[in-house]
């Protein structure tokens, strides 16, 4: 890390320009095309050999997320969260780091095409202005689609669009965010604002059908993991859920829960409450809850009615630190009931805080593309723009998409890839990543990120707000030429304070070197809640509750995938093969239904079934999930594509099913069809068979020091190992880990692992240097989950050592267990003796399967194996040799925190401490001093250098 | 009784000489033509497989993760196996001094010779980069770099090429009066090849006295060898710590059965040759029955080792083991542990009976069904142990390739290919040592070999020497 954020004061004022815009103009615009060609003269501000880190934000739906790019010798390779911006605190998306790759995706799009055949920018240009805003065509409207619009100048130059060409019809479309929060927001607060939960203050929180801890959201992880230390003051999460979700996993009490239920659930819950004392909101009429019956509701979902009544006076207790939240997929009554629970528990302005929200995005929801797309059926648009929209692959009615396609004459395509919808325009204009884009988003009111390139455009790429720009500039000659003037036009007019002592340029570069600039804002005052838009809701629900009850059929859960997104990350290897992180399914989704369904039905993992709703039907694998509830079943989008190499053809597109502006499908049908399919699954089996393999107590227990951590007292009867300098070791907090894989991707990219595809994944041949093991426990239809991220524990008696007949695995004098690659036979005799498995074999040549640019996004740093060798974790010890340089060339000794392994930066949940276990200050030491800390099979006497804390539970014992 | 009969044979040297050299002087017959061809082709279709896996990766084969060892290493173990009979019936028991052996010890060490080359074959091949395997042993370089001697795969190294080293000489010693005498009796480039191959023997008297010393010494060599080369073989397992591999048991457990399987290929071989060339009187049913005692007492250890090793494992307390053993019987591969059991333990129990003991279908049958327990028990030592052990997670299934199977048959056409060539061009039984217990060959008194009555005395013939031995013009050299 060479870069000037080291002594950030100076960078901030001067270094600015060197860093940002010197880059740009020498090493980065220049695309690395692999061939090796010196540097006459070393560019501004950089150093061969070492990285510089660029500070942009990644967006993604509704969200932005502060992120540094890892840049060597002009190239992005890697990202990690920028540790400046206040809401990432230093953690990046998992999606974002893996989208890295496809920055350097060989699919993409590499220059504009009309009609099939490349074109020049300027007959692209000239062809979607004619199109567009030329004159308005038959008097007939343009139809501009587009992907959530959430950067303010983006949305700037769309407004001024809209008002240069009046006939120019915009809409922004998201296919996996159902609109149904928006909808109660508006209804119950009159803003769609939306408000942020505060895990980290609460301290009893109710998830329903809401997976607050998925891997998008670091933020949350991060407020969560901080309330799950043992104490008094430790968090407890209740979730009701249909399929098991990371929420649910990490849950003290977990009830398999139909998500048609939830909004009863929480007006019970509202009723139980105000029967117990606490007020109703002021005007709210009762009686609107008194159909809500927690005991009947209970005994429908085969739940201990008591288990309820506990939660209502848990969550009594808890008032002004208990938040309730409704999952995207739920009705806007069960979002409406959940603003209501959350008014009487006092959760307004402290667990949920909507001060700060930014201006809601306006978005249209299924419905309302439908009727843009019957318009456009009948004739009624001229020609369309569809930008980072892809409804030929995500709208759930294809025979209207197609209808509509034809009816539209003209159509432009504005994107990465040449994907679905793209075959279907004949203007196709090759967009650039938004890791070689411009932009600016506003997380929170007040608090402005930029997205600025880290490296110049790969191929003949133009970004979409360029070429929405070139349109615009068309009928406004006087605008600025490109989007990044734009782009500082406005920030110069709305965002630039204006103070004397700086100048716009100093200001602007200082913003860039941070990522983020901070401008007080006045909060929003507190909302209120509508009392009469909640008791309608209530009301909605009671009939509706009993008018679903006569649909038969299965509730189908239908949400993005945690990896591949809404489908547009599947053509993302690594992303493909993260495993779904609780059915560790890679390459592919499929149904989850309960192990009490299944059994009824006679299906098994892998058995084939029809999905139908309605008329429309779909052929898909099912897992069988623990902990799944009866009647349901749950499934990921964003599978099934039909273009890009890697994606086509993985797992089934279940859009078709989607109803619109739900996530849920009720009444949906399931046949089986008798066949079978193998699926790759990363983990194969799932019980822990009683091995004391991962340990756990609840908070309760382990205080009153009624439950211990097993340890295992040695019996060696030979000296242990002695480091004298430095002693690398690890530790991993079980009750922080979420679960969520974060490490896991950022590992990959870190350490050039491959993916390989699911055929190998099938033979048991994935190479990832890290993975999260997950458990079940208890009853199948309730289970415990237990999560382990496991990888080389560098044990100071490593069986692997002994046994390599070429000694390509030995020791290092810090500790580490270390492969000498280019010495290893490839005898394999290493991972026998390994207990853990954690080391991988290269069965093929991996690397000759990485096309190009995509090895562009190799680290330098570390060895592209060769097949026929081991490898394994490594604790990034180029991390480490770098640290230690640098401490050494600032002349200082080495601190605890310098060096950090990428799974322990990726951590959202800050589970992963790495450090010095020679240092007695260190976090590690301490962390393996811990009460909870344990060896993962430590009576086999190999004294891996990782220790792990069990994860502790917090339940409501009271009666 | 048929049975009780050690020799059949011609009673004189040359007669001996007369049966047995005549078959490598004689052109091939068709049977032994197609019988090559069908073994070539096997040994082809390996040959293909391994140069494909070599070409392309260890992932043609079905090896993974956990089971990053299946084929290969079950391969090798299997084929240092088969090698074991032709060393124990060489060295052992002509150290104990069973004098039965002579008929077939040639015979057997052809076998461990081929496949023991067979067997370290299968080394090589599964390194994950065979081009480098020289650097498993121990050279002088520039980089400095010395292998690992704490790896038990560098004492396989040691103790396989030891033992071939060993094997090999033992075997080349012991024939080298006999090819003098096909020198002798040879002509054309036949006799050229067999000058070269006997080493000038002359059988002069000096040879012999040298001859015989050798012997012995590396005889007493290969005790050792034979009891260490698949102790250590077995070490590669028991030295790990593989729950179902860590057992002291290991050692004697692999050498027993070794022995076992070794002796059942040989007795496969035997019936064979017997029955192909014509050396029913030579190799007797005595031997037979001798061997497939052999066979059978082994199989009662094996039966033994079986029930110590689930012993062991029970009273070790340890659950990995437990669910390991519990895998051999009841496991995803359960039903290798018991085709083990079933042909190794239940199967040879037939041996009991003096009828089935000397049936040559029994017998072939119950050696069939040795190699075929003996191969899948290694299956169920190396694949059910590691498809399961530490960390359930990690727990998965193996399922080989048709690389694999192709590489499988291709070892046998490779260890067939050999025999027949050897049985086609070096004398299969060892003539010399037969000689010296011919009648009137030994200063003793009384029959000493076998319970033929002893032929009217021929004191002209010189004892032991072959008729036609030394000729005046090879005494010029």
């Amino acid at each position: 890390m060479s870069d000037a954020r080291d002594d950030r004061l100076s960078r901030r004022r001067f270094l600015g320009l060197m860093g940002a815009s010197a880059a740009l103009a020498s090493g980065c615009s220049k695309p690395d095309r692999g061939s090796i060609v010196s540097d006459a003269k070393r560019p501004r501000g950089s150093t061969a050999g070492l990285a510089d880190l660029y500070a942009t934000t990644f967006q993604e739906g509704l969200d932005s997320h502060g992120v540094l790019v890892r840049v060597r010798e002009g190239r992005p390779i890697h990202l990690q969260g920028n540790d400046l911006h206040p809401l990432s605190k230093g953690k990046a998306p998992m999606r974002a780091v893996a989208d890295i790759l496809r920055l350097y995706d060989p699919d993409r799009l590499r220059q504009p095409l009309m009609g099939g055949r490349p074109a020049s920018w300027t007959g692209c240009n000239k062809a979607l202005f004619d199109a567009v805003a030329a004159k308005r065509p038959k008097g007939k409207g343009v139809l501009l689609l587009t992907g959530a619009l959430v950067s303010p100048t983006a949305r700037q130059l769309v407004a001024d669009l809209e008002k240069a060409v009046p006939w120019l019809r915009h809409a922004a479309w998201e296919p996996a965010l159902p609109d149904a929060e928006g909808t109660a927001l508006r209804s119950c607060y009159g803003s769609r604002r939306r408000a942020r939960p505060r895990l980290d203050l609460a301290r009893v929180i109710v998830a329903l059908e809401a997976d607050l801890l998925s891997p998008d959201k670091p933020s949350e992880i991060a407020g969560f993991a901080s309330s799950r230390t043992a104490g008094p003051g430790m968090s407890r999460l209740y979730a009701f859920e249909s399929g098991m979700s990371l929420t649910g996993a990490k849950a003290d009490h977990r009830f398999p829960w139909r998500p048609s239920r939830s909004a009863p659930l929480a007006f019970g819950l509202a009723r139980a409450l105000a029967a117990n004392g606490v007020p109703l909101p002021p005007g709210l009429d009762a009686s609107c809850l008194a159909p809500f019956d927690l005991e009947r509701l209970a005994k429908e979902e085969g739940v201990d009615p008591r288990s309820l009544s506990r939660l209502a006076a848990d969550l009594q207790e808890a008032r002004g630190a208990a938040l309730v939240a409704a999952g995207p997929s739920l009705p806007a009554e069960a979002h409406a009931a959940a603003f209501l629970l959350n008014a009487m528990l006092g959760a307004e302005s402290r667990t949920v805080d909507a001060s700060l929200s930014p201006e809601p995005v306006t978005l249209t929801d299924s419905k309302g593309l439908r009727r843009v797309l019957e318009a456009a059926a009948s004739g009624e648009f001229e020609a369309a723009v569809f930008w980072r929209a892809n409804p030929a692959y995500a709208f759930p009615d294809q025979d209207l998409w197609r209808a509509a396609a034809s009816a539209i004459p003209t159509k432009a395509f504005i994107g990465l890839h040449a994907d679905e919808t793209a075959q279907d325009c004949g203007l196709i204009l090759a967009e650039s990543h938004w890791l070689e884009s411009w932009n600016d988003f506003e997380p929170q009111l007040g608090l402005l990120s930029l997205q600025q390139p880290a490296i110049g455009p790969i191929f003949d790429t133009h970004q979409g707000e360029d070429i929405l720009l070139a349109v615009l500039a068309g009928l406004r000659p006087s605008l600025p030429k490109n989007y990044r003037d734009y782009l500082m036009a406005r920030w110069k007019s709305e965002v630039f304070p204006g103070r004397a002592e700086v100048s716009f340029e100093r200001f602007w570069n200082a913003c860039l070197h941070d990522g983020v600039f901070s401008r007080t804002a006045s909060p929003k005052p507190a909302r209120r809640l509508d009392q009469k838009a909640a008791a309608d809701a209530a009301r909605r629900t009671s009939s509706g509750t009993e008018a679903g009850d006569r649909a038969a059929g299965f509730e189908l859960v239908l949400a993005p995938a945690a990896s591949v997104h809404d489908g547009r990350y599947a053509n993302n290897g690594w992303l493909q093969e993260l495993p779904h992180p609780m059915t560790k399914l890679a390459w592919g989704n499929a149904a989850a239904v309960s192990p009490a369904d299944a059994a009824r039905l006679g299906l098994a993992d892998g058995s084939l079934v029809e999905l139908s709703a309605g008329r429309r039907k779909a052929v898909v694998p099912v897992v069988v999930q623990p902990g799944q509830a009866p009647g349901t079943l749950s499934a990921c989008l964003g599978y099934g594509r039909r273009s890009g190499s890697v994606a086509r053809g993985v797992g089934v597109n279940l859009y078709p099913l989607l109803q619109d502006g739900s996530g849920i499908v009720t009444g949906a049908g399931l046949r089986s069809t008798g066949g079978s399919a193998a699926l790759p699954f990363i983990q194969r089996h799932h019980k822990l068979e009683g091995r004391p393999v991962v340990q756990r107590a609840t908070v309760q227990g382990f205080l009153a020091g009624k439950e211990r951590i097993r340890r295992h007292a040695s019996m060696r009867l030979i000296p242990a190992q002695r480091f004298p300098g430095h002693k690398w070791g690890m530790a991993v907090d079980l009750s922080r880990c979420v679960g969520c894989q974060s490490c896991v991707v950022a590992c990959q990219s870190e350490n050039n692992v491959p993916a390989v595809g699911p055929e190998r994944v099938l033979k048991g041949r994935e190479m990832h240097w890290i993975r999260v093991d997950r458990y079940y426990e208890g009853a199948p239809s309730s289970p415990a989950v237990l999560f382990e991220p496991m990888f080389c524990q560098h044990c100071d008696d490593a069986p692997c050592e002994t046994v390599c007949p070429v000694a390509a695995t030995n020791h290092s004098p810090e500790g580490l267990n270390q492969m000498a690659y280019n010495r290893c036979v490839g005898t394999r005799y290493c991972s026998n003796n390994c207990p853990f498995k954690v080391r991988r074999f290269n069965f093929f040549e991996y690397a000759a399967d990485v096309p190009e640019p995509m090895s562009l996004a190799f680290n330098p740093e570390v060895t592209v194996r060769p097949r026929g060798v081991m490898e394994k974790c490594t604790f990034c010890v180029q991390r480490i040799d770098e640290g230690k340089a640098q401490a050494k060339a600032a002349g200082r000794k080495l601190q605890d925190g310098d060096i950090e392994p990428a799974c322990a930066a990726a951590c959202p949940a800050g589970a992963i401490v790495f450090g010095d276990l020679n240092e007695p200050s260190s976090r590690v030491a301490a962390a393996s001093r811990d009460q909870r800390g344990f060896k993962v099979l430590e009576e086999l006497e190999i004294n891996p250098s990782v220790t792990y804390l069990a994860g502790l539970t917090n339940q409501h014992h009271g009666g | 009784m048929a049975a009780e009969t050690l020799f059949a044979g011609p009673s004189t040297a040359a007669g001996l000489d007369d049966q047995v050299l005549a078959v490598p002087e004689s052109r091939p017959p068709l049977p032994w033509w197609l019988a090559f061809a069908c073994a070539a082709s096997l040994a082809g279709l390996g040959l293909a497989c391994m140069a494909y896996t070599v070409y392309t990766g260890i992932g043609a084969w079905g090896n993974n993760r956990p089971v990053v060892w299946a084929f290969d290493i079950i391969n090798f173990v299997f084929w240092i196996g088969i090698g074991h009979a032709g060393t124990l019936i060489s060295a052992i028991l002509l150290m104990f001094r069973a004098r039965w052996r002579n008929a077939i010890s040639r015979f057997a060490e052809a076998m461990t010779i081929f496949a023991v080359m067979v067997a370290g074959m299968f080394p090589l091949i599964h390194l994950g980069r065979p081009w480098v395997n020289f650097w498993l042993f121990p050279y002088p370089n520039q980089r400095g770099l010395w292998p690992n001697f704490r790896s038990p795969l560098m004492w396989d190294v040691f103790a396989v090429s030891t033992y071939f080293s060993v094997s090999l000489l033992f075997w080349y010693l012991g024939l080298i009066p006999d090819i003098a005498s096909m020198r002798d009796r040879a002509r054309g480039w036949r006799r050229n090849l067999y000058t070269v191959l006997s080493l000038g023997w002359r059988g002069a008297a000096s040879h012999w006295l040298h001859y015989e010393k050798a012997y012995t010494l590396l005889a007493g060599l290969a005790t050792g060898l034979v009891l260490s080369v698949h102790s250590v073989v077995s070490f590669d397992f028991a030295v790990s710590l593989v729950p179902g591999w860590h057992m002291t048991i290991f050692p004697p457990y692999f050498v027993v059965g070794a022995i076992f399987s070794g002796f059942a290929m040989v007795v496969l071989g035997l019936v064979v040759v017997r029955s192909t060339m014509g050396m029913g009187n030579i190799v007797t049913d005595r031997h037979l029955d001798l061997a497939n005692k052999v066979v059978l007492g082994t199989s009662c250890l094996m039966g033994y080792s079986y029930l110590l090793e689930g012993f062991t494992a029970w009273y070790s307390m340890n659950p990995y083991i437990h669910h390991t053993f519990g895998n051999y019987v009841h496991g995803t591969y359960g039903w290798a542990g018991w085709v083990a059991v079933i042909c190794n333990v239940l199967v040879p129990q037939l041996y009991w009976s003096n009828r089935a003991r000397n049936s040559l279908p029994v017998m072939v049958g119950v050696s069939l069904s040795a190699l075929a327990g003996m191969w899948f028990e290694r299956f169920v030592i190396i694949v059910i142990s590691l498809h399961q052990d530490y960390l359930p997670s990690s727990w998965g299934l193996y399922k080989p390739t048709p690389v694999d199977f192709g590489i499988l048959l291709g070892s046998f056409g490779m260890f067939f290919s050999m025999v027949l060539l050897f049985a086609r061009v070096l004398p299969v039984v060892a003539t010399t040592e037969l000689k010296a217990s011919l009648p009137g060959s030994q200063p003793r008194r009384g029959p000493p070999y076998g319970l033929r009555p002893p032929p009217p005395a021929r004191p002209e013939s010189e004892p032991g020497q072959p008729r036609r031995a030394v000729r005046p013009e090879d005494r010029h050299g």
